[in-house]
């Protein structure tokens, strides 16, 4: 980048320069063409060598100083343009290196935060994978307890009730028995039962009635 | 100690299914009694003439014709007093417990079997507990006899048991 802004601020400097030169060579024949007198060739000659010594700028007419000038405006363009050219060049390869360079060092950069990101993300993973293995495990654990203490309570109320049905069974059958014939069972029809049962009981009843 | 006391078989005095419990008996005192002074005061009034027998209940007709009793001799009328006396002291009492409340031709024919059976001038009491659900519950002086459906209920508890438990099983 630097090296490329020397070439253009040197070349921008030349061009500068060869312009002021181009003025100064303009103007400073003005007003030498007075002296114009017959002179022999010879002096001619001498005088035209020492003008040329003196001032170079006296042995061309106007139009070809403004020939020279187009001539050197010409030049002047075309370097700028070869400048400008290398300029652009410079800048084109300079900006794909760049580009190269950012591409490079941006896929760097996200190639290790992408990994950094992937392996975070895998030690995240694996950390709720193994704490959600926890819960589970703990949860399989805690049901199990439930179902056995669930199973137990079940068994133990259940020991319960039927003991308590047994132990009352009479009661429960009577009770039963009492709400669904209740007054309907009639006497007359329980006659040869009492009368079979008494009649078997006869003897101690017998006994018991002549103490 | 039992208050019964056995009689002779010849001076055994008889009870009819009428009379059922010491109450019945205890009444038919109270008649026998009314009717005696009535004869005996007609006796004295009117010695010449044969003497009107007022009117009697059934339970004294039965027990006159049950023991041979002529109402109208004064001897026959006070043994009937002394035994009827006799009995309301000291015959044995059997209380017998129904679900329901018996008819009385069954409390009689109860009673009959009882004092045919058992003793001949046996006093019966008629309780009544809905709980037996049926049969009866005979309780004599030292004993007492379940015949309720309670009790056989009670007793075939561990058959029932096994029925409901082979009946889940089998479930």
């Amino acid at each position: 980048m630097n090296t490329t802004m020397l070439l253009i601020i040197g070349g921008a400097a030349i061009g500068v320069v060869l312009i002021i030169a181009a003025v100064v060579l303009a103007t400073s024949g003005k007003g030498k063409d007075k002296k114009a007198a017959p002179k022999s060739k010879k002096e001619l000659a001498e005088s035209y060598e020492k003008m040329m010594q003196d001032d170079v700028y006296h042995i061309f007419s106007k139009e070809f100083h403004e020939e020279l000038r187009n001539k050197a405006r010409l030049d002047f363009q075309k370097v700028i343009s070869e400048n400008a050219m290398f300029l652009q060049q410079d800048l084109r390869l300079t900006t794909s290196e760049i580009n190269e360079y950012l591409k490079k060092e941006v896929s760097g950069k996200l190639e290790e935060e992408f990994a950094a990101y992937q392996q975070s993300i895998k030690d995240v993973q694996q950390a709720a994978v193994e704490s959600l293995n926890k819960t589970v495990a703990a949860a399989q654990e805690q049901q199990l307890a439930l179902a056995q203490k669930m199973k137990q309570d079940t068994e133990a109320e259940k020991a319960q009730i039927i003991a308590q049905f047994e132990a009352n069974m009479a009661e429960i059958v009577s009770h039963y028995v009492v709400k669904t014939v209740g007054q309907q069972i009639d006497l007359k029809d329980q006659m040869p039962f009492i009368l079979r049962e008494m009649e078997a009981q006869k003897e101690p009843m017998r006994r018991d009635m002549w103490l | 100690m039992s208050k019964a006391v056995k009689l002779d078989d010849d001076t055994q005095f008889g009870l009819p299914p009428a009379l059922i419990g010491r109450s019945d008996v205890s009444r038919l005192l109270r008649e026998i009694e009314e009717v005696d002074y009535a004869l005996e005061t007609q006796a004295i009034r009117t010695p010449d003439q044969p003497l009107t027998i007022p009117a009697i209940s059934r339970a004294l007709k039965e027990t006159l014709t049950l023991n041979n009793i002529e109402i109208t001799n004064l001897n026959e009328r006070k043994r009937l007093i002394d035994s009827l006396r006799e009995a309301k002291e000291t015959a044995p009492n059997v209380q017998i417990t129904f679900a329901v409340d018996p008819e009385p031709a069954i409390a009689s024919f109860l009673v009959k079997w009882i004092r045919e059976n058992l003793h001949p001038r046996a006093l019966v009491t008629i309780g009544l507990q809905p709980a037996i659900i049926g049969g009866c519950v005979v309780r004599t002086p030292d004993h007492i006899y379940d015949f309720s459906l309670r009790k056989r209920f009670k007793d075939e508890e561990a058959n029932l048991i096994q029925a409901i438990n082979a009946a889940i099983a089998r479930k």
